[in-house]
């Protein structure tokens, strides 16, 4: 049995409410099923919900039994888009039902006192953490973020255990939250790679290889650049739990806990595996789910995009149009969009035919489907592999751009 | 003939009915139709299988962080599992058990998928952890 402190066995024994004693009841089932041996305390949850009326139910006990956020807690995507809900709407259409039921299960964590963000990005928007930070989130491609670049600590957990860890301000301690459990276990050799013409998408294609080489085990990535940006961070983060399982990676020298490569693996000395380029290209075929050249949509914004992101996509666009058989969509979130607006990188891609679309998930959420679109481009290897109903061409930012004013697929 | 397994209950209560035994993992949403129970992944080989009533027997859960929600979700709509037994538990099933208090059953002290056949009457006791296997038929 897990221990308890004496405030956590009080949560239990139902002191904070009825609300609070199911979180915590839940976690330490959560905790003895994975041998941890203690709760720890949250610094950051960040909680999602799905779309079933039966969810209601769950919210409404929590609430009704005084259940408040104890850690600060922010909101991934709710799945209404307030400046085109009718040309976005959700994954199940965008009927005045639909969107009811979406606003109604966003309020009961409004009401538990969440941080309404509507992003994946919130460790860029806010959510401030720091080497040794412990957090528990919804969103894959952030959880590899904030363990690899960050160095903060916390396991993939589900959108009940983040409820309940964002209620009781406690995780369980296992899996990453042990030094044991965060040694690099495979090197990744890329030192045959030129990186010297790497694009956006070619990140994500050795990353997405990796993480089919590497399985479940924790990658060591030596011979990349020295000077990686942000948004080639995310790519190299975003595809490693798609194709694998792979919570986090090192790069010695960049991981906060990680300045050599010893220091990485923790003394041991895992196998090396080679990559090249004939990988990363071999990944882009696994990556793309047709061979179809027409295009219907494109989509950008798996993860949400960063402001340079944004940026680049509006200076590629500049003067030109889509094409009208086409729906470009770019995804991030309404802060975000407030800086695109003020600098006009919003009106170029509305201008060229495409929409900066907030609040709604690019992946696994994406309502590309109820759109009747068929074949989707896109520069993330993790919507191609989530966003459900359609089938998915894999390239490059400008790659797609080139394909949403053409309508045809010329990537590689 | 009947078979008796001891595993690790993490969801107590007792439940029975015909197994549904999957070697691949399970994705409870986009994998399952939670309107009618049936597994609607393309390819995956309970493809057209209804889990409805039955007791659901697979390695480990696979998906996005939604799925407790689903499970949640078909047992209030009656589609759900009667049980689950796992080989390896994976939070996101678990989490999805407790909440819809579907007893749920890992850690057997031997491999259900090879012990359990699709169609054996299988009785669930997630209090004890122990699972009794009638096989349909003589092996």
């Amino acid at each position: 049995m897990v221990f308890l402190t004496k405030e956590e066995e009080r949560m239990l024994d139902g002191e904070y409410g009825a609300g609070t004693q199911e979180a915590m009841s839940i976690l330490v089932k959560l905790a003895d099923a994975y041998g941890a041996e203690r709760m720890i305390k949250a610094k950051s949850a960040h909680v999602a919900a799905g779309l079933f009326l039966e969810e209601i139910e769950w919210y409404e006990r929590l609430i009704q039994g005084g259940a408040r956020f104890r850690c600060f807690t922010t909101r991934h995507p709710w799945g209404i888009d307030y400046e085109h809900w009718e040309e976005v709407g959700t994954i199940y259409g965008n009927s005045p039902e639909i969107r009811q039921l979406a606003e109604q299960i966003f309020s009961y964590s409004l009401k538990m006192g969440v941080i309404p963000m509507g992003t994946c990005i919130q460790y860029l928007l806010g959510d401030f953490l720091m080497p040794g930070d412990v957090f528990s989130w919804t969103g894959s491609s952030g959880v590899v973020f904030a363990n690899s670049v960050l160095g903060a600590r916390g396991n993939m957990e589900g959108a009940v255990t983040n409820y309940c860890v964002a209620i009781t301000g406690r995780v369980p301690e296992y899996g990453l939250h042990l030094d044991e459990n965060r040694k690099g276990q495979v090197l990744i050799d890329c030192t045959k790679i030129n990186f010297k013409e790497f694009t956006d998408a070619d990140y994500g294609a050795l990353a997405f290889h990796v993480g089919k080489v590497v399985g479940g085990d924790i990658p060591v990535f030596i011979g990349l650049p020295k000077k990686l940006s942000l948004e080639d961070l995310r790519a190299i983060a975003s595809p490693l739990h798609v194709s694998g399982a792979v919570p986090m990676f090192h790069i010695p020298g960049l991981t906060p806990e990680a300045p050599t490569l010893e220091a990485a693996c923790g003394g041991e000395k895992p196998e090396k595996v080679q990559v090249d380029m004939a990988d990363v290209r071999a990944a882009y075929d696994e990556i793309s789910t047709t061979g179809e050249d027409h295009v219907d949509m494109v989509n950008f914004g798996c993860p949400h995009l960063t402001y340079e992101e944004i940026r680049k996509v509006a200076e590629m666009l500049e003067g030109r149009k889509v094409h009208e058989d086409v729906k470009l969509w770019v995804g991030t979130s309404y802060q975000v969009k407030v800086v695109a607006d003020r600098a006009g990188w919003t009106q170029t891609i509305e201008k060229a035919g495409g929409l900066l679309v907030t609040n709604i998930c690019m992946g696994p959420g994406a309502p590309f489907a109820a759109h009747g679109v068929k074949v989707v481009a896109t520069n993330s290897p993790r919507s191609a592999y989530y966003a459900p109903g359609v089938e998915h061409l894999y390239g490059s930012t400008r790659e797609c751009i080139e394909a949403a004013i053409t309508g045809k697929w010329r990537g590689k | 003939m009947s078979i008796v397994l001891r595993g690790r209950g993490l969801v107590k209560g007792k439940a029975e009915g015909e197994a549904v035994v999957s070697s691949q993992p399970i994705s409870f949403i986009g994998g399952v139709d939670p309107n009618t129970g049936i597994v609607i992944e393309k390819g995956h080989e309970l493809e057209g299988c209804d889990i409805k009533g039955k007791v659901l027997v697979f390695p480990f859960g696979k998906g996005t962080t939604y799925n407790p929600f689903a499970i949640f979700a078909m047992k209030k709509r009656g589609t759900g599992p009667v049980a689950i037994i796992n080989v390896k538990t994976e939070e996101i099933v678990l989490t999805g058990a407790i909440l819809a208090e579907i007893p749920f059953i890992d850690s057997l002290d031997r491999d259900p998928l090879e012990v359990i056949e699709s169609g054996d009457y299988v009785k669930v006791d997630g209090e004890t952890g122990i699972v009794e296997v009638i096989k349909r038929r003589k092996t």
